[in-house]
């Protein structure tokens, strides 16, 4: 073969390949993409980051049992239409799912007491996106702490009925997205494990669908209906727990 | 050609396989408990732990008020090697050399501080060494230290009632907190630059100087101040303990998924104060002292825990700041299998969860290797400790690469003996049960006093007192009580219960019942459950708003009952005659805030005063207590002294007993030193208006206008 004719045929063979090559490269890339997207910690508005053209929601609010970790406490949360009593360790991550809205506001009261003989820190904090709207804390033996966001209650609300709850226990410190919907409406959530979620006054059954944003281990997650825990849910990135 | 392909797909793939390790490297490289990883930390890393110690300075304009709580909202702490040589010129904000130091995940909002606020208390800190955080940094030589605040949010004050005559501002309330210049970089160009070596630590204790220039004239008004770090000589506040750990090398024993630590906790608790990692078998830890003089000295009870090596205990008294102590440690095994310990924990008479519940293993330190942990467990030191879910198991999930304490436990054998397990949960009876191994088969370990053996789960007993609380009236249209009932042992201020939810009382109703959890006090029980105390005292405080918002002290009276039998058989309830436990006669009334302030002669970093409360000469019933701080404006440009000798009490106007007491050591009953009585002066009724409803100040109810502006007491010096 002359010379010029071999390297033509180089020329077409790299060609070919790199025809072939190409679409690796531009799946590569994606993958690099959302890679990148997912470890950026972009996640203080719902499905930042996976979600195409939507546009982001208003950060959700979060109430945040803080302090010296393991401190146990009670704690009382109320909207404007449920109250949920809440027992538990520091730290915690509550979200209330269907919050009413009141002239605009979601007004919420959080009332916690300390359950430990100790100088320990519990701190409450109520947080929407990066900024902490509220905090107070106690370093009392057994203190009371109380909190509240949008306008005042006029009355603590009736214990929520039905109570239902979705605790995601594991792996300690991750970040998640998810879904949580009833029959109706689905809310988008972003959380950081332990996180606690309460829904208020759901409409049929409830499914939550957990999307892992870093890579900590098994997410462990249960639900519990009236205090009786009704489904539990293992697994890793993506998790979906159903009530039954 | 093929194999050109695929080496060709691969080498494209690289970048993203790269990435994703990266991503993943980077969020779970192994750290001990309490430490941080700063991102920017590469494998050349040392430790710094940073903690602070408080000032506080007044306008000498203005009368000094003194304050009750002061809580500031800190972010972080920046280190940056700028500036070098002879320049002064702080590096910029967004200098890409800074390396943050966030605050302790799980301590304040966000995680590892991104974004978060960790609240300081201030007072606490004008006395003792407040520890921050301990995060990992790059080697290097850092000459700018740089405080992060919340600056939209940076903190709140709740000073005491004024006793100035006539004051409209209120105290024992929330007030908030602003910044003077907001923008401005509260940072220090260190004349010792932070030298932070690798596999060192660096203590960075910092002054935080908080200048109040302006104080509020109306309520509601902030208290605007500025904000000022400056470092701190090393060994003022802290003690260092160093030593190492016999054979356990740097291989795998002690890298094995948890890195080989050293802990230091509270002691006779499982509060971990700091942790750092063991290297070369060799450990440093920086800790909180007093200064030397100030009574006994700090203790502290010091672990290793992690790798593939036993765990070792010991403990570590009369700790003075500036003291260098040496502490070595053999442990019983090196290159140890380890194990896992789980289990559910249950009401025994309710027979659902109990969540919350707290799980230690006790082991006996080398200090007191004779102790028996089933027997007299704070003798012993807690080595790890797990809680319980919303289903009561135990532990809670770690990562993959920080799991729980309880899943990575050594396992038993000839050279390690069984650990001591403490099972405890407010309201309940604690259970020790001293024969517990752990397995290596991940069956959840093998106790034999287990509900369920061989694994570890148990029935925590308890008990129910009922009774109901008055209020004078019942609460305004509009409006609601809470109240919150707690339980303690008779004659001491060692709390074991408060209501799971508090009562809610609403208009029309001026009563209240409850039932409130309480360890029996059991004859014949198990031998693995813990008695209670014979007899209780209880009290009831309310939880009000002030001005329709959060309010940290109660506007109603705090009512006693003192000397309650507990029940003496598990799961059974008790109601005490009426004319015992909270009688009618005894109601809360709304009376608004009231404080008392005092200085005490002479006291140490053991010195505290308890307030107490005897209804009708039915016996005192401890409620508060309260340590030395430094009340008083010592002057502007003037340290706050190391020991303050005042102290402060927001109690509701009322006839209270005060104590003062020398606790150096952690028991129940120390021997009072010397005691007073006083009378809080009721704030005078407000000037006569229309009252609105809610009341604008603490609470109203139905037959009671709203209290008046309170004002403060101040007790005899003692």
């Amino acid at each position: 073969m002359p010379k010029h004719l071999g390297a033509a045929v180089l020329n077409m063979n790299a060609r070919r390949l790199i025809a072939k090559i190409r679409p690796m490269a531009a799946l590569a890339i994606v993958l690099a993409w959302l890679t990148t997207l997912a470890a950026c910690n972009n996640n203080y508005v719902g499905f930042a980051g996976f979600v195409g053209n939507t546009p982001p929601t208003s950060p959700e609010t979060i109430f945040k049992v803080l302090g010296t970790v393991g401190t146990p406490f009670t704690l009382l949360v109320s909207n404007a239409r449920s109250s949920w009593q809440v027992h538990g360790n520091v730290p915690l991550n509550v979200t209330i799912i269907n919050n009413i809205s009141v002239n605009g506001l979601t007004p919420a009261r959080l009332i916690a007491t300390k359950l430990s003989n100790d100088n320990n820190l519990l701190s409450l904090q109520i947080t929407s996106g990066f900024n902490v709207l509220a905090a107070s804390s106690t370093s009392a033996p057994y203190g009371t702490v109380a909190i509240q966001t949008g306008t005042p209650l006029v009355q603590i609300a009736p214990q929520a009925s039905p109570d239902l709850r979705i605790f995601v226990y594991g792996p300690f410190g991750e970040r998640f997205q998810g879904l949580i919907e009833d029959s109706q409406v689905g809310f988008a959530v972003n959380q950081r494990v332990p996180a606690l979620f309460l829904f208020d006054t759901p409409n049929g059954k409830i499914d939550g669908n957990f999307t892992q944003i870093q890579s900590f281990g098994p997410f462990a997650i249960n639900m519990t209906f009236n205090g009786l825990v009704v489904a539990t849910a293992q697994g890793f990135p993506n998790v979906i727990i159903r009530q039954p | 050609m093929k194999k050109l392909r695929v080496g060709l797909a691969l080498v494209a793939l690289i970048a993203p396989i790269l990435l994703i390790c990266l991503v993943l490297a980077g969020s779970m490289s192994g750290v001990a408990r309490g430490q941080t990883v700063n991102p920017n930390a590469g494998s050349k890393t040392g430790l710094v732990q940073v903690g602070f110690v408080a000032n506080l300075q007044f306008p000498a304009s203005a009368p000094t008020p003194n304050l009750q709580n002061i809580f500031l909202n800190v972010v972080a702490v920046r280190l940056n090697p700028k500036p070098k040589g002879t320049s002064t010129k702080l590096p910029n904000e967004n200098d890409p050399k800074w390396v943050t130091i966030p605050i302790p995940s799980g301590t304040g909002a966000g995680a590892a501080g991104r974004p978060g606020d960790l609240q300081i208390d201030l007072l606490a800190g004008r006395t003792q060494l407040q520890l921050f955080n301990t995060a990992k940094v790059r080697t290097q030589t850092y000459h700018t230290v740089e405080l992060s605040l919340d600056t939209t949010n940076p903190g709140y004050v709740v000073p005491v009632c004024s006793s100035v005559t006539g004051t409209t501002l209120e105290g024992c309330a929330q007030t908030p907190l602003s910044l003077q210049n907001p923008g401005n970089q509260i940072s220090f160009i260190a004349s010792n630059p932070v030298v932070v070596q690798k596999n060192g630590v660096t203590t960075l204790p910092l002054q935080l100087s908080f200048q109040i220039n302006l104080l509020p004239t109306v309520q509601g008004q902030p208290y605007v101040g500025t904000i000022t770090i400056a470092p701190v000589t090393p060994g003022s506040y802290e003690a260092t303990i160093s030593g190492t750990v016999k054979g356990a090398g740097s291989g795998k024993q002690a890298k094995r998924v948890n890195r080989l630590t050293m802990s230091a906790e509270q002691v006779g608790t499982n509060n971990v104060i700091t942790t750092a990692n063991v290297i070369n078998s060799s450990y440093q830890l920086a800790v909180p002292a007093p200064p030397p003089g100030s009574g006994a000295g700090a203790s502290y009870d010091l672990y290793v825990s992690g790798g593939e090596v036993s765990y070792e205990a010991t403990r570590v008294t009369g700790l003075f700041a500036g003291a260098q102590a040496t502490e070595d440690f053999t442990p019983a095994k090196i290159g140890a299998a380890l194990g896992n310990i789980s289990g559910t924990i249950t009401d025994q008479c309710a027979g659902g969860p109990v969540i919350g519940a707290t799980v230690q293993l006790l082991i006996p330190p080398d200090s007191n290797s004779t102790a028996i942990c089933s027997a007299t467990p704070t003798d012993c030191v807690s080595v790890a400790t797990a809680n319980t879910d919303n289903a009561g198991d135990y532990p809670l999930p770690g990562t993959v690469l920080a799991p729980a304490p309880f899943d990575n436990v050594p396992v038993n054998g000839t050279a390690i003996a069984p650990y001591t397990m403490e099972i405890s949960a407010p309201g309940y009876n604690t259970i020790l049960d001293g024969n517990v191994l752990a397995t290596s088969k991940k069956t959840g370990g093998n106790c034999t006093a287990s509900t369920s053996p061989p694994a570890c789960s148990y029935t925590l007993p308890t008990s129910y007192l009922s009774g109901t609380v008055n209020l004078a009236a019942a609460p305004a249209n509009g409006t609601y009580t809470m109240v919150q009932v707690f339980a303690e042992n008779h004659g001491t201020n060692t709390l074991v219960s408060a209501l799971a939810n508090p009562i809610i009382i609403r208009p029309g109703n001026s009563t209240g019942n409850f039932t409130i959890n309480v360890p029996a006090d059991q004859s014949g029980a198990p031998p693995t459950n813990q008695q209670g105390a014979a007899n209780l005292d209880l009290f009831a405080q309310a939880i009000d708003l002030y001005a329709g918002a959060s309010d940290p002290y109660p506007g109603h009276t705090v009512i006693t009952a003192a000397n309650i039998a507990a029940p003496t058989v598990y799961c059974t309830t008790i109601t005490p005659p009426s004319d015992t436990l909270f009688p009618s006669a005894e109601t809360m009334d709304c009376v608004g805030h009231g404080s008392i302030t005092g200085i005490l002669n002479n006291p140490d970093i053991n010195t505290f005063v308890e307030i107490s409360k005897n209804y009708n000469s039915t016996g005192d019933v401890q409620l508060y207590s309260a340590a030395p701080v430094s009340l008083l404006n010592p002057g502007s440009g003037t340290p706050n002294p190391p020991i303050g000798n005042g102290y402060s009490f927001c109690v509701p106007p009322d006839s209270y007993t005060l104590t003062r007491y020398e606790g150096a050591t952690p028991v129940e009953l120390p021997t009072p030193t010397a005691v007073q009585t006083i009378t809080v002066i009721p704030p005078p009724p407000p000037a006569p208006s229309s009252t609105p409803t809610p009341c604008p100040s603490t609470c109203k109810d139905s037959i009671a206008g709203c209290p008046g502006v309170c004002q403060n007491t101040s007790a005899q010096p003692f």
